[in-house]
C-alpha cells in the first residue's frame, strides 16, 4: 500500500518539534513546561497514528520508507521512551539550568532521525537518519552550558561519532560498488555468492562497527562512560536507551536476511561472537570499580548490549525486542530515580550520596532497587524473563559456550547492582542530603517504568503477541 | 477445599504485602497477630490438603493448578502452575508448621526491635517464596521461589544492618549463592533446550522417553547440584552458611537450620528418575555429602561461638540428606530433612533463648551451669541435642540410619565410614555445647550474671512443643527391622520416589549396622563427658600437644582466606588491571577542581594535545582494524 498517509507519525514528530521551538520565543522562562506537554501531545498523535497501521504494511517514497509492524514496534517503543525521558526532564531542566527552549525540540528530532531509521530497509535512508538523530544528539550532550563536563561530553560525543559515522558511509560506498544498491536486502543477497568480493566482506564489517558505536559495544565504547556522565542526565537515559534500540533494530534489518541468505556467516559470527564476549565481560568488570552512579549505569548499559549481540547470535529477535522493551523501562527507571535525587543547581551522583536513602526516600529507594533486581535478572522482574529467553534460544542454537559466558558475566553484575542497594538501605548517611521532592510528573515515570517492569515479569502474555506480530513482518 | 490447595502460599504473601502499604500504622500487637496468622492459615490449608491427598488414594496422588500461562512464544512456554504431591505435602507441612512456630517465638524474641514490622513483612516474605519453590509444579517457577528465598534470606542476614559485620554476612551469603544459581539455571536451560518444557512431569517423561542421554543426564546432574551446592551449604560453597549467623536468631533457626537450606535436598530428590539415570552424578551428590558431613563436623569440634557450632552441624546434617540422595536413597534424605527440621530449629530456639537470656552472649566459654537458671530451656536443648546424636528412639536415629543403612547396602563403603566418622563427632560436639553451656562450673560475665532470667512462655511454649516433635516425629518411618510395613513415611512417598532401587542385606548386618552407628554415637557422648565433666583439663592439653591441628580447626582450614587469595582478590585486580589500562579516565582531571580553574575550552584543548581524545579513537581504530582484518583473513 503506498500512500502518503504512511508519513504521518513522522510528520507528526516533526511539526511538534518545529511548533515547539517556534512556541519557545514567545514563552516566558518560568512557563516553558507547556512546551514539554505539547510535545507529549504530539508524541501520543504520533503513536496513534502509527499504531493504526499495524498489520497493513503501508510504504511510500517506491517503497523507501516502510512501515511495517517491525517498523512501528519501533517507533511505539522509541515514542514511549521519548515520552518518559521528557516527563523526567521539566523538572530537571529547570532544576540544573538547562531550560533552553530547544530541549524539547531537540528531543523530538532525535526521535524523527530514530523513525527514519527503523522504517526503511535503503542504508542511505537509514544513514540519513543517523545524521539527524546524531546532531541532535551531540547538542543534547552539551546542553549544561556551564557545565565543562558537559561540553567535553558534546565535543567527545561530536568528533568519535563522525568518525564513527565515516566508518558506516566507508562501508556503505564499498557494498554499493559491489551490488550496485544501497537496498539491505538486494546487497545482503549478493553475500550468497561463494565468489563474493571481499569488499563486500569488508562493508558489512564497516557497517558493524560503525553501528557497534551507536550501540556502544566494546571495543566501540570509549566515548559511553564519559558522554553519560557529562550530559544532563535525562539525556543520558535518552542515549541509554534511543540509540541503542535504533542500532539493534538496524542490526536485525540486516542480520534477519543474512543469516539465511550468505554461504560463508562465520567470520561475521565468529566476530560478533567475540565482540558480545568482550562487551559482557569487560563492561561488567569494569563497573565494579565505578563509584559514580551514572558511570556504573553506562557500563551496565555496555554490558547489556552484550547480551542483547546474543540474542543477535542466535537468530532470536522476538527474545531481542522483548529485552529492548523491558530494558527501556528498567533503564528509563533506574535514571529516573538517579534523576529524582537532585535539588537546585546539585545532583547526587557518588555511591556515598546514597548511602541511608532508602529509608529517608522509600519510594525512591524501592522502586530504584527494584530497577536494579532487574537490570541484575532477578525473577520476578522482567529483566529475568527478558535474560532467561535471550539465553535459553541461545542454547537452543548451540551457543553454549556464550550462554556460559553470559551468565557468568551477569553473576558479576549483581555485584554491582547490589552495591547500590546495599548503600541505600544498609549504610548511615555520611553526608546531608536534601532534594527537591516536589516532582509528579517524575513521580508518575517511576511508576509507570515499575510497572512496566513488573507487567513484562509476570505476565508478558499480551506483549509477546504484539513482538511475535512485528518479528513476523519482516521475515 | 482441595481445590483451592493453590492458595497456600498466597497467605504470607497478602500478609506482608499489607505490611510494605500500611504497616506503619498497624499497632505491634496486630502486626504480631497478622503474621502468625497468615502462616497458620498456610497451615491449616495444607493440612486439609493433605488429608484429602490421604484419603484419595494411590490413584490420585497429585493435585494440580495451572494458574495462567506465564510466558507463551512459540517454542518457550512457562506456565505459573502449582503442584501438590506427597514430596510436595512433606515440605509445605514442615515449612508452614515451622515457620508458624518460629514467627510465635518472634514475637517474644523481637518484642524490643524497633524494626518489629520490617523483621515480619521479611519473614511473612520468605515464607511465600519457599512455599512457592517447593510447590511449584515447573523449574522455571521453582527458580522463582529459589531466588526469592535467596533475596530474603540476604535481607534477613543484613537485618541488623547497623552492625558492619552483619550486612557483610548479608553480602556474602547472597554473591556465594549467585554462584551456585549461575550452575542452576545453566542446567535449566539445558532441560528446556532438550525437554521443551521444565514441568516436572515433561522431564519424568523424558527421562522413561529416552530423551536424554546419560551423558546429558550427567552434565544436567551436576549443573543443577551445584545449585544445590550453594544453597544448601555443600563442599565448595559452605562458606556463607556460618556467616549467616549474624542475622536473628529466630532466622537463623528458620531459613538456616529449617527450611531453606534444605531446598537443594528438595531440588534433587524431585528430580530423583533424572538423577537415577547417571550414576557418576549421583556419586558426585553422594560423595559430596559424605565429605562435606565429615568436614564441617570436624569445624565444630573448636568453635566456641554457640550459634556457629550449630550452623556447622547444619552443614554437616545435610550432607547426610544429600548421602540419602546420592545412594539412591531419596525417601531416607527426606525422612532426615523432616526430622532435622524440627531438632535442628529446636537447638537454633534454644540457643536463642540463652543468648536473650544472656544479653547477647555467643561464646560457650563464658557460660556454664545454666541448667539450674534455665530449666525451661535446658530440657528442650538436651532433648534436640539426642536427637540429633542420634540416640535411639528419638527422632533423629531412625533417619540418620536409614541413609546409612542404604549407604552401606549399596555398597559406598567409603560414604558409610564418612557418614559413621561425622556421628561419633556430631555426638560429642553437641555434648560438648551442652556440657560447657548448661554444665560445670559458672564462668559469667558478673554483669550478665545480674540480668539473667528465662525467656517468657511465648518463646518457650514453641520449644517445647518442637521439642514434642523431636522425640515422636521418628516413629513414621520405623527401620526395616522392625517390619517393612512400618516405614510408613516410605511408603507415603512412593509415588514421587520413581526410582527406587532397594539393596538387600540380612536382617543381621541390618542389626550390626544400627549396633555400630548407636556405639559411635554414645561413644561420642562419652567423650565429650570425659573433656568436659570429669578431666576439663584434657581439652587445653590437646591444644597444646597438637597446636597446629587445633589452630587449623580452629580457623575452619583458612578456607575463608583461600577463596580470597583465589577468586575474590583476582578478580578485583583484574578488574583495576581493565580499568587502568582500558579505560582511560579523562574525567579524573575534571573532577578534582582543575577544569574549574582554567576557562575550559583552553582546558579542553589541552586535553586534545595530551591526546585522551586521540586515545579514545586509536582505539576505535584498533578495534575496527581488529574486526576488518578478521573479517577478510
Amino acid at each position: 500500500m503506498n500512500t502518503f498517509s504512511s508519513l504521518t507519525p513522522l510528520l507528526i514528530i516533526v511539526a511538534g518539534a518545529l511548533l515547539v521551538l517556534i512556541l519557545e520565543v514567545f514563552l516566558k522562562k518560568e512557563k516553558k513546561d507547556y512546551l514539554a506537554y505539547i510535545s507529549i501531545v504530539f508524541l501520543l498523535g504520533s503513536v496513534y497514528a502509527g499504531l493504526r497501521f499495524w498489520n497493513q504494511n503501508p510504504s511510500y517514497f517506491n517503497g523507501k520508507l516502510l512501515l511495517d509492524n517491525f517498523a512501528l514496534f519501533f517507533i511505539f517503543i522509541l515514542a514511549i521512551a521519548t515520552i518518559l525521558v521528557t516527563l523526567i526532564s521539566i523538572k530537571y531542566i529547570f532544576l540544573q539550568n538547562t531550560n533552553h527552549g530547544e530541549y524539547y525540540a531537540l528531543l523530538l528530532l532525535a526521535l524523527s532521525g530514530m523513525m527514519i531509521m527503523v522504517s526503511s530497509t535503503d542504508f542511505l535512508i537509514i544513514f540519513l537518519g543517523l545524521e539527524v538523530l546524531s546532531v541532535s544528539s551531540y547538542a543534547l550532550a552539551g546542553l549544561k552550558r556551564e557545565d565543562p563536563l558537559s561540553s567535553e561530553a558534546a565535543a567527545k560525543y561530536f568528533l568519535l561519532g563522525c568518525f564513527a559515522s565515516a566508518f558506516i558511509i566507508f562501508g556503505l560506498a564499498l557494498l554499493y560498488g559491489v551490488t550496485q544498491s544501497t537496498d539491505i536486502t538486494v546487497f545482503v543477497q549478493s553475500f550468497a555468492d561463494p565468489n563474493l568480493s571481499l569488499l563486500a566482506v569488508a562493508g558489512i564489517g564497516l557497517i558493524i562497527i560503525g553501528l557497534g558505536f551507536k550501540i556502544a559495544v566494546i571495543p566501540f565504547h570509549m566515548w559511553t562512560p564519559d558522554v553519560y556522565q557529562g550530559s544532563p542526565t535525562p539525556v543520558t537515559a535518552f542515549f541509554s536507551v534511543g540509540p541503542k534500540v535504533v542500532g539493534f533494530a538496524v542490526l536485525i534489518r540486516i542480520f534477519q536476511p543474512y543469516w539465511r541468505a550468505a554461504v560463508n556467516t562465520e567470520a561475521v559470527f565468529a566476530a560478533l561472537w567475540i565482540i558480545a564476549v568482550l562487551t559482557m565481560v569487560i563492561g561488567n568488570l569494569i563497573a565494579l570499580r565505578q563509584t559514580n552512579v551514572k558511570r556504573i549505569l553506562a557500563y551496565s548499559s555496555i554490558a547489556h548490549a552484550g547480551y542483547l549481540l546474543v540474542a543477535i547470535l542466535s537468530r532470536d529477535n522476538a527474545g531481542l525486542l522483548f529485552y529492548l522493551m523491558v530494558y527501556l523501562f528498567m533503564n528509563v527507571g533506574a535514571f529516573s530515580a538517579v534523576i529524582a535525587l537532585s535539588k537546585k543547581n546539585k545532583e547526587y551522583l557518588e555511591l556515598d550520596d546514597y548511602a541511608g536513602i532508602g529509608f529517608k526516600y522509600p519510594w525512591i529507594g524501592a522502586t530504584f532497587s527494584i530497577f536494579l533486581i532487574s537490570l541484575a535478572g532477578f525473577p520476578p522482574t522482567g529483566g529475568f524473563l527478558a535474560k532467561f529467553y535471550v539465553f535459553s534460544t541461545a542454547v537452543r542454537e548451540g551457543l553454549i559456550t556464550l550462554v556460559v559466558i553470559a551468565v557468568l558475566a551477569s553473576l558479576v553484575s549483581v555485584y554491582y547492582y547490589l552495591r547500590i542497594i546495599i548503600y541505600m538501605y544498609m549504610k548511615e548517611p555520611s553526608r546531608d542530603i536534601t532534594i527537591h521532592t516536589e516532582n509528579p510528573a517524575l513521580f508518575f515515570v517511576l511508576f509507570l517504568c515499575l510497572y512496566g517492569v513488573l507487567q513484562l515479569g509476570i505476565f508478558p502474555g499480551n506483549v509477546l503477541v504484539f513482538i511475535k506480530q512485528a518479528v513476523a513482518s519482516i521475515l | 477445599m482441595t481445590d483451592f490447595f493453590w492458595l497456600i502460599p498466597f497467605f504470607p504473601l497478602v500478609s506482608a504485602i499489607l505490611f510494605v502499604i500500611f504497616g506503619r500504622r498497624f499497632p505491634k500487637k496486630y502486626v504480631s497477630f497478622q503474621a502468625c496468622f497468615a502462616v497458620l492459615a498456610s497451615f491449616m490449608l495444607a493440612a486439609i490438603s493433605f488429608f484429602s491427598l490421604l484419603n484419595a488414594g494411590p490413584s490420585h496422588s497429585l493435585l494440580e493448578k495451572n494458574l495462567f500461562s506465564w510466558i507463551d512464544a512459540g517454542s518457550f512456554k512457562v506456565n505459573l502452575s502449582f503442584q501438590f504431591d506427597s514430596l510436595t505435602a512433606v515440605m509445605v507441612l514442615v515449612v508452614s508448621l515451622v515457620a508458624f512456630l518460629i514467627h510465635v517465638y518472634s514475637i517474644g524474641y523481637m518484642s524490643e526491635d524497633k524494626s518489629y514490622t520490617r523483621y515480619f513483612t521479611y519473614l511473612n516474605l520468605f515464607v511465600f517464596s519457599m512455599l512457592v519453590l517447593v510447590m511449584a509444579s515447573n523449574l522455571v517457577l521453582m527458580f522463582v521461589g529459589w531466588e526469592g528465598v535467596g533475596l530474603c534470606s540476604y535481607l534477613l542476614i543484613g537485618f541488623w544492618f547497623e552492625k558492619h559485620s552483619a550486612a557483610n554476612a548479608g553480602k556474602k551469603a547472597f554473591i556465594v549463592n549467585r554462584i551456585g544459581d549461575a550452575g542452576f539455571l545453566i542446567g535449566l536451560l539445558f532441560i528446556f533446550v532438550h525437554v521443551g518444557s521444565t514441568e516436572f512431569s515433561a522431564i519424568n517423561e523424558a527421562v522413561l522417553g529416552g530423551v536424554l542421554t546419560p551423558a546429558l543426564a550427567t552434565l544436567i546432574g551436576i549443573l543443577l547440584f551445584i545449585g544445590a551446592t550453594g544453597k544448601s551449604a555443600q563442599l565448595p560453597l559452605y562458606i556463607w552458611l556460618p556467616d549467616a549467623m549474624e542475622g536473628p536468631t529466630p532466622v537463623s533457626a528458620l531459613i538456616h537450620a529449617a527450611t531453606m537450606v534444605t531446598a537443594g535436598v528438595y531440588m534433587v530428590a524431585r528430580m530423583n528418575l533424572l538423577y537415577s539415570m547417571s550414576l557418576t552424578a549421583s556419586n558426585i551428590i553422594a560423595v559430596v555429602g559424605g565429605l562435606t558431613a565429615l568436614f564441617a563436623a570436624t569445624m565444630a569440634l573448636t568453635q566456641n561461638d554457640i550459634k556457629r557450632i550449630l550452623a556447622y552441624s547444619t552443614i554437616s546434617q545435610l550432607g547426610y540428606m544429600f548421602i540419602g540422595c546420592g545412594v539412591g536413597a531419596y525417601a531416607a534424605g527426606i525422612f532426615h530433612l523432616y526430622t532435622h527440621a524440627f531438632f535442628k530449629s529446636l537447638l537454633f530456639l534454644a540457643a536463642g533463648s540463652v543468648i536473650h537470656a544472656l544479653s547477647g552472649e555467643l561464646n560457650v566459654q563464658k557460660m556454664g551451669g545454666l541448667r539450674k537458671y534455665l530449666p525451661r530451656t535446658y530440657y528442650p536443648f538436651l532433648i534436640g541435642a539426642i536427637a540429633i546424636a542420634g540416640i535411639p528412639f528419638f527422632s533423629g536415629f531412625f533417619s540418620k540410619d536409614a541413609i546409612l543403612t542404604h549407604a552401606f547396602a549399596q555398597g559406598q563403603y567409603i560414604v558409610w565410614a564418612m557418614g559413621i566418622l561425622g556421628a561419633v563427632m556430631t555426638a560429642f560436639y553437641m555434648f560438648r555445647l551442652i556440657f560447657l553451656t548448661f554444665h560445670g562450673k559458672e564462668r559469667l560475665e558478673p554483669d550478665v550474671k545480674k540480668h539473667i532470667h528465662e525467656s517468657p512462655p511465648i518463646m518457650t511454649i514453641p520449644l517445647a512443643i518442637l521439642a514434642f516433635f523431636s522425640i515422636i516425629a521418628g516413629y513414621i518411618g520405623l527401620p526395616a527391622v522392625v517390619g517393612k510395613k512400618y516405614n510408613w513415611f516410605g511408603h507415603f512417598l512412593d509415588p514421587v520416589i520413581l526410582s527406587s532401587h532397594e539393596a538387600h542385606i540380612s536382617m543381621g548386618t541390618e542389626w550390626f549396622l544400627i549396633l555400630i552407628s548407636v556405639a559411635v554415637s554414645i561413644a561420642g557422648i562419652f567423650i565429650a563427658y570425659i573433656f568436659y565433666i570429669r578431666k576439663t583439663q584434657i581439652p587445653s592439653t590437646l591444644v597444646k600437644k597438637f597446636p597446629f591441628i587445633y589452630k587449623l580447626l580452629y580457623n575452619k582450614y583458612y578456607v575463608d582466606e583461600a577463596y580470597n587469595a583465589v577468586f575474590v582478590n583476582p578478580m578485583i585486580r583484574g578488574s583495576e588491571i581493565i580499568y587502568d589500562d582500558f579505560d582511560l579516565k579523562i574525567i579524573d582531571g575534571a573532577v578534582n577542581g582543575s577544569a574549574k580553574t582554567a576557562a575550559w575550552s583552553g582546558k579542553l584543548l589541552s586535553r586534545f594535545q595530551t591526546g585522551f581524545l586521540k586515545d579514545y579513537a586509536l582505539i576505535f581504530l584498533l578495534g575496527a582494524i581488529l574486526v576488518i582484518g578478521f573479517l577478510l583473513f
